[in-house]
């Protein structure tokens, strides 16, 4: 297990996760038919790795809290990104107490199964609120998150090793 | 009973408890709650009025691009702009037919001012594209006269309505949104129709409920209909463009043009009547 990180880099986690809900903003800044949003749900990759990597500021209370934001952002009912954000949290801690008797396949997996429960629970808030939604848009933004965990867990690592080294060198 | 191993030991009493509240919050949120609508009104606004504060310096610093090509187009275009008032200057001096038609025209815009309806301007604080939804926020809330329903336009096209009003801001559902139905009349008949939002398809707009063997036509406009009570008669939604029929599977395809481009939509005008 990776120990407690510097501050700034334990601040670093929760920064990246807080710009990836803002990033839907961002991007519709520029041009609305990118459609990055459609195909992949950075958001829920992010808060599995840094949870999974033991990261400080990660806990049930800040997914909460994160969920709300993304809420109101979004303008989908409250609480809904708060279950979703709290479910994947909750798998990640399992997964990472059982970290000693796992591999990367399992870590993927396991994230594979809280997708999986997350997008349930929103499509069946989204039902029952009576709001209307694209079943096939969930599947493909579900199966593109699930694919994409890999190329962002290699490029966070090295991103997160190299400033470490910066860290150590400094 | 081992307390380490209690099932109401303080973790999962906490885990629980934030479930049951997220579980809570949805359905308050579901049944419009008074109080929790007026929770919900503050929060909205700190959030809206935080992430603008926040993403502004990032939003600039992406524009950076943009400004530098502005700076050198903008010798190019000055020169045109030159130019071009020159020509109507002189156009203007030389013949006084046009002096006289361009007063009548001014005295007909003014008395044309009486029917113009009541709007407020409104500054787009934040753009929303996700999955779940495609809105803007607006810098106006209910204190500023904002009701729920209120058509959002932008150089007299329609691009939305109010779908939340908060204190000192407001949701903007755009037309694109999934959620999206808003009653129109199409063409020279004023055929009655559903534009709705199709985030599915590639032009993001679906026409729906069309008569039997209707076919849209290239340059057909689409304006409001006031069949729902709460739409004003007669905005331009957009124009129809590119319609084509395909007989092998009887179906027409088209593509709707708009008179702005909504990624870089600053300000709107909000009818409040």
């Amino acid at each position: 297990m990776i120990g407690r990180k510097n501050n700034y880099l334990e601040f670093l986690g929760i920064a990246i996760v807080l710009m990836s809900i803002w990033s839907t903003t961002l991007f519709a800044q520029f041009s609305l038919n990118l459609n990055f949003y459609k195909f992949f749900n950075m958001t829920y990759l992010l808060i599995y790795f840094f949870t999974f990597n033991n990261y400080k500021y990660f806990s049930f209370f800040s997914m909460f809290i994160l969920g709300l934001i993304t809420d109101s952002i979004s303008g989908i009912p409250f609480g809904t990104s708060s279950l979703a954000y709290m479910t994947i949290y909750k798998i990640a801690v399992f997964q990472e107490t059982i970290k000693l008797r796992t591999n990367f396949f399992a870590e993927w997996i396991a994230l594979g199964i809280a997708l999986f429960i997350a997008y349930t629970v929103i499509l069946i808030v989204l039902y029952l609120s009576g709001g209307s939604f694209e079943p096939l848009v969930h599947i493909y933004n579900f199966i593109g998150t699930f694919i994409l965990y890999p190329f962002i867990w290699l490029a966070l690592k090295l991103l997160l090793i190299k400033l470490s080294d910066r860290k150590i060198n400094d | 009973m081992n307390a380490k191993n209690s099932w109401f030991e303080q973790n999962n009493l906490r885990v629980f408890l934030l479930f049951s509240v997220a579980c809570l919050f949805i359905y308050l949120d579901s049944v419009n709650q008074k109080y929790f609508k007026n929770t919900k009104a503050v929060i909205n606004d700190s959030i809206a009025y935080s992430s603008y504060i926040i993403t502004w310096p990032i939003k600039e610093a992406l524009n950076i691009p943009g400004y530098v090509m502005h700076i050198v187009t903008l010798n190019k275009e000055n020169e045109q702009i030159r130019i071009l008032q020159e020509e109507k200057q002189k156009l203007i001096t030389d013949n006084k037919f046009l002096i006289d038609e361009n007063k009548k025209i001014q005295r007909f815009v003014q008395e044309e001012k009486i029917y113009q309806n009541e709007t407020i301007p409104a500054k787009v604080i934040l753009r929303v594209n996700a999955i779940t939804a495609s809105s803007m926020t607006i810098n106006k809330g209910a204190g500023d006269g904002m009701k729920i329903g209120n058509p959002v336009v932008k150089n007299n096209n329609l691009i939305g309505q109010i779908e939340e009003v908060n204190y000192k801001s407001s949701r903007v559902k755009l037309l694109n949104d999934i959620n999206s139905n808003i009653p129109v009349l199409i063409g020279e008949l004023l055929t009655q129709a559903i534009f709705s939002g199709d985030p599915s398809s590639k032009s993001k707009f679906n026409i729906q409920y069309l008569p039997k063997n209707f076919l849209l036509k290239s340059g057909d406009s689409i304006y409001t209909s006031n069949i729902d009570g709460i739409l004003k008669k007669g905005i331009l939604v957009g124009t129809v463009s590119d319609a084509k029929y395909d007989e092998s599977t009887e179906k027409q395809s088209y593509s709707i043009n708009f008179n702005y481009e909504l990624h870089q939509t600053d300000y709107v005008s909000v009818f409040i009547n």
